[in-house]
């Protein structure tokens, strides 16, 4: 973006009401920013700090990729040359990600998913028929939590399920023909009612290309696959794992092994997270990862805490 | 850029508004530039534009500006009109492309003004209600803070700084991350 120059003895902008000002400051476009400009008079930090500039801010963009959720490894944040580690670094100061401090019946829980900062957790609670899982939402923010159970069971068979987390339902996806055998994430950021299908196949000593495959949702063609795409990866990690997909983005863990004796050994910390744009399917490397990594995989996005709306 | 009278040919048969700055000078416009001004549709809507339109809050020089983006928006708006019924067309979409990318070239120029003159235009679009060059000409304040430090920003839009040390340092305290 060109400087709007200034030029000798330029006259002084008229001052701008309040409610316009608020028209720039909800159009600044990292919240980095937007905490920096709050910082310049009393007016613009009262307007900033006001709950339904934030609410329309957080609506108007996109939340940020904050970090991943691995337990028991806790909280991997995104590191610089990422633009959001700054801000992921100050969460990971003031967030809380030990969900064990939950109660609830079960034996332990499990992160399922994690939308607008919050985090879903089940657990599985027993009853006289069968095991029936249990939710919970945790804010690692406020460290409040809410509990929610289920009532109904699901036989998942060969397709994927699909669970539409604020109306707590389940469905069931089939797989393009040629997806099988491989690991598959549903996108549902495809567009248009569209359901995207991204496949790979993991283990391999050279990384295979993704696959990206669009499944139309509606119409004439519903339940056919319409288009494919195939997504070469980056040659300087020789193995990729599709973990998580969310906001636009597949997350992949890259590794690098070698072979030694016929036993693959991995080379010593070298993971690393990386994400695919699903629009402009472009791959970047977001962080690498100092512990291990165990399970299940959560990409986390957010708000950086002064913007962060209490909702528990 | 577009200069006066450019693309009204078709248009010349419409209806006429005249528009008249705070410095009294006047701007014959067709009725489709005048009525992106959501403050002006109403006015023709309830039939009071006869002698004019009094503008007392625009100066002419931002007045002439804002007529600029109007016309070449208004030409935008009935040319989507146009091709909406061949939309399964691929000549007529790439057509379509082709005029968005010239329009947004015209929108980057226009706003290729000093700090006092873009504020104005925000001024004279909000008392307009001019959608489009109100996002605009925000969207471009908005952008021109991105990297900037708060000393920065204020020496930018002329602001005088009236926190007090307290609430600064407060700031600062709750939103270090964002000065490292």
């Amino acid at each position: 973006m060109a400087q709007i120059p200034p030029g000798p003895g330029a006259r002084a902008p008229p001052s701008l009401p309040s409610h316009l000002m608020e028209e720039i400051l909800v159009r600044v476009a990292t919240p980095r920013d937007l905490a920096r400009a709050s910082a310049a008079c009393a007016t613009f930090r009262r307007l900033v700090a006001d709950a339904s500039f934030l609410r329309r801010y957080r609506s108007l963009h996109p939340p940020l990729l904050l970090g991943f959720i691995d337990a028991p490894y806790g909280f991997t944040a995104v590191e610089a040359p990422h633009p959001n580690a700054p801000t992921a670094g100050a969460l990971a100061r003031a967030a809380d990600f030990s969900f064990e401090r939950l109660g609830g019946r079960g034996s332990g829980w499990y992160h399922c998913d994690a939308r607008d900062g919050r985090v879903l957790l089940m657990c599985y609670g027993i009853t006289f028929e069968f095991l029936l899982p249990e939710f919970a939402v945790w804010d690692p923010l406020t460290r409040g939590h809410t509990l929610h159970a289920t009532t109904r069971r699901h036989n998942s068979g060969n397709k994927l399920l699909k669970l539409e987390v604020n109306r707590m339902e389940f469905s069931a996806v089939s797989l393009p023909p040629n997806h099988e055998n491989r690991q598959s994430v549903v996108v549902e950021a495809a567009g248009e009612g569209n359901i995207g299908i991204l496949s790979h196949i993991s283990g391999q000593e050279i990384p295979e290309p993704l696959r990206y495959s669009i499944r139309q949702n509606e119409g004439e063609n519903a339940n056919e696959h319409v288009m494919e795409t195939t997504i070469p990866l980056p040659s300087d990690y020789d193995n990729y794992r599709v973990v998580a997909a969310g906001e636009g983005y597949i997350f992949l863990l890259g590794s690098r092994s070698i072979s030694q004796q016929g036993t693959v050994v991995l080379r010593g910390g070298r993971l690393a997270f990386f994400t695919l744009e699903i629009k402009t399917l472009k791959i970047e490397r977001v962080c690498s990862i100092h512990g291990g990594v165990c399970g299940h995989i959560l990409p986390y996005f957010g708000f950086p805490t002064f913007m962060s709306p209490r909702r528990i | 850029m577009a200069s006066a009278g450019s693309g009204d040919e078709k248009a010349a048969a419409a209806a006429m508004i005249t528009l008249i700055s705070s410095d009294n000078e006047k701007f014959e416009v067709t009725e489709a530039t005048a009525t992106l001004s959501q403050t002006i549709r109403h006015m023709i809507e309830d039939g009071c534009t006869d002698g004019g339109v009094p503008l007392p809050n625009v100066t002419s020089k931002i007045l002439a500006r804002v007529i600029e983006y109007c016309k070449k928006h208004a030409t935008a708006a009935a040319g989507e009109e146009g091709s909406s019924s061949s939309f399964s067309d691929a000549a007529f979409l790439e057509v379509d492309r082709a005029f968005l990318e010239e329009l947004e070239e015209f929108d980057d120029a226009f706003l290729e003004v000093d700090r006092a003159t873009l504020f104005d235009l925000i001024l004279a679009a909000n008392y307009l209600d001019i959608k489009g060059l109100l996002n605009l000409t925000c969207q471009k304040v908005a952008d021109s803070v991105k990297g900037k430090t708060p000393e920065q920003i204020r020496e930018m839009y002329n602001i005088v700084n009236d926190l007090t040390p307290e609430e600064e340092a407060e700031i600062r305290r709750e939103t270090q991350w964002a000065f490292e």
